[in-house]
């Protein structure tokens, strides 16, 4: 039997629902390390190239659902604060550049992670 | 001992068991093996002990191709050759180097890495250095502060440099030189001629010749040529009167395969914190050792690719220092000379980088390129002064060469993400992998191979492993002329290695 504040956890579809993923969406599109280095406006500029590149990735729900994947992360986190949310995103930035599943754009050598979120920064913020 | 060609009486004759062509590291290297032996050895070198501009035009030719330096000026032509402006920077060639690899064409050597291993270790002595220690770690041991940017070693590796002071041939070697009861150095003895037997299968005498209009006789058991890749090549193709294409050049391979390293900024590191990055930080005339990024054997196998390196330089500085191929624009050497030190110099006394380090760098790629036939050496019909045809060169590059920077700053870029510690952006130049030209900024490294390039085969090369031109019996060529590939690292330690070896088979020649 599943308690409360598991069921809780499962049933919050929060991906799914452009109103409800607004906030989500807009913390997705920070990269973290990313955001150390590169002012917005080059943030964009990946996002934007990217989007030109990935035409199949255009609206902020599929990229959030791209960032966050299909195995069953998002169920995990109550929402966007949650601490083991940035710990999620960090480990799948790794796993991108330890896998090859990284990307030139606009010269930059970034992980697809981090080309998705700056996807997203140049969808909320064009 | 030391004579004055053009005070000798004219049509001397000069006999001894050696005759080393060239005084530069090459040439004194092998000299100061034979010090204090009972063989006779004679050093010839065109100039004297000082820069002499009339000596130095031989040297001028003309460039075709990927923009170069003005050949004047791209080497020096007195007592301790280009060693009188080098810069020191040493590291062996990997093993990788010498192997043939069926993604770049014409490579491989018929020696290996162990071949060489021993006399790296003793060209360390020739060359100044500390202990023949190439291991990262062995450094990082010694100095807590040099830390790695990389998560791992297997996909781009710490590839250790060290620093020669740098050492200047001239004088360090010339009183033992000028000492010596059995190194027997000519200054101002130009070489002007080859002569081979009847069958051209051993060479009888050599003609030198000098401003001052006298001309002189060389006899030796051995001859051996180590004035640079440039004029090894120019005085075979010129001694064509017995051989018609020139010595040693019955397969048209003489001259062709010139290799340089490209050097050029290919990309900008960026880091979340300042870093002084201690690992790979080199400050002229203090800095003992230190780090380029390489790429290991397995992933240039994996992706195809060239062997190249990467090194840093602070953002602020990199961006005030202008491309070498535009300062080193003189005829004149110390001109150029000047106007390239002058643009470093001014960019770090402006730095604005603080103690702590850095939060941006330029990487700098210095990368082979691929033995091509193409980019090669041929005589013009204008002669110098002392009536040899001048060298032109033509010097081509390959799309391999292009794509494989691309593909080195792809894996330094994923591994310092994996690492969590920096981003790469790729300079404008690199990032459409469809464009294969090369930016006005592209330059070399004043570093010339390959034109009498090692092979087995005659067929393939001019000279053998032992360095022996194929077909002369006693005829040698020494110095960088003679990779079969160009690897990464700067040529002067392999250079100085590839010599003492040779002489070391010399010696064991003249036993037999």
């Amino acid at each position: 039997m599943l308690s409360v504040s598991t069921a809780a956890f499962i049933t919050i579809p929060f991906v799914r629902c452009t109103s409800r993923n607004a906030p989500l969406a807009k913390s997705l599109s920070r990269p973290l390390f990313l955001s150390q280095i590169c002012d917005a406006n080059t943030l964009r500029e990946i996002g934007n190239a990217y989007r030109a590149k990935s035409p199949d990735e255009a609206t902020e729900n599929q990229l959030v659902n791209k960032i966050l994947g299909d195995q069953g992360y998002k169920a995990h986190f109550k929402d966007e604060n949650d601490p083991r949310f940035l710990a999620f995103l960090d480990e799948k930035i790794h796993k991108d550049f330890s896998t090859d599943q990284t990307l030139i754009i606009k010269g930059w050598v970034v992980s697809t992670t981090e080309a998705r979120q700056c996807a997203l920064a140049s969808l909320i913020k064009p | 001992m030391h004579i004055d060609a053009r005070k000798l009486p004219d049509h001397s004759v000069i006999e001894g068991d050696i005759c080393i062509v060239g005084s530069g590291p090459a040439g004194i290297s092998i000299a100061m093996e034979w010090d204090h032996t009972r063989y006779k050895v004679i050093l010839l070198e065109g100039g004297g002990f000082e820069y002499d501009d009339q000596v130095q035009d031989s040297y001028a030719g003309k460039t075709t191709g990927q923009k170069y330096f003005p050949l004047k000026s791209a080497r020096l032509h007195y007592f301790g050759g280009t060693s009188n402006h080098w810069a020191g920077y040493c590291s062996p060639f990997d093993s990788i180097d010498f192997t043939k690899r069926d993604w770049v064409p014409h490579s491989g050597w018929p020696i290996t890495f162990e071949d060489l291993d021993p006399y790296y270790a003793r060209a360390q002595k020739n060359l100044d250095l500390g202990p023949y220690e190439y291991g990262a770690a062995f450094w990082q041991n010694q100095d807590q502060a040099m830390k790695s940017l990389l998560p791992n070693d297997s996909v781009v590796w710490n590839k250790i440099w060290q620093f020669s002071p740098p050492t200047r041939f001239a004088p360090k070697y010339k009183k033992d030189i000028v000492n010596s009861k059995n190194i027997h150095l000519y200054t101002y003895a130009n070489l002007v001629d080859i002569t081979a037997n009847e069958n051209v299968s051993a060479i009888r005498e050599v003609t030198v010749r000098n401003l001052a209009g006298r001309q002189h006789t060389v006899r030796a058991r051995h001859f051996v040529l180590a004035c640079c890749s440039i004029q090894n090549a120019r005085l075979l193709l010129a001694a064509n009167r017995q051989a018609p294409r020139g010595l040693g050049n019955d397969n048209d391979l003489v001259g062709r395969y010139f290799m340089e390293h490209l050097e050029i900024k290919s990309a900008e590191l960026f880091l979340a914190q300042p870093n002084p990055l201690k690992l790979y930080e080199m400050e002229f005339g203090v800095t003992k050792a230190r780090c380029e990024l390489a790429i290991s054997a397995q992933m240039q196998e994996r992706h195809k690719i060239l062997n190249g390196t990467c090194s840093f330089t602070p953002l602020d500085v990199a961006r005030n220092i202008k491309p070498a191929i535009e300062t080193w624009n003189n005829e004149d050497p110390r001109k150029s000379d000047e106007n390239f030190l002058g643009s470093i110099n001014s960019a770090v006394k402006n730095s604005t980088t603080p103690k702590e380090g850095s939060r941006a760098y330029e990487l700098f790629t210095r990368i082979e390129q691929a033995p091509n036939p193409n980019s090669r050496i041929t005589l013009d019909r204008e002669q110098d002064a002392f009536g040899i045809p001048r060298a032109n060169l033509h010097w081509e590059l390959t799309n391999l060469e292009k794509r494989s920077i691309r593909k080195i700053y792809e894996l330094i870029g994923q591994q310092v993400g994996l690492a969590g510690m920096a981003r790469v952006r790729l300079m404008e130049y690199l990032q459409d992998e469809n464009d294969l030209s090369w930016p006005p900024f592209t330059s070399g490294g004043w570093h010339h191979m390959g034109t009498t390039r090692m092979s087995d085969s005659s067929k393939t090369g001019v000279v053998d492993a032992n360095c022996k031109v194929h077909g002369i019996a006693n005829l040698f060529v020494a110095g960088s002329a003679c990779f079969a590939t160009a690897a990464a690292p700067n040529p002067t330690f392999t250079l100085v290695a590839l010599s003492l070896r040779l002489s070391d088979h010399l010696k064991a020649l003249l036993k037999t």
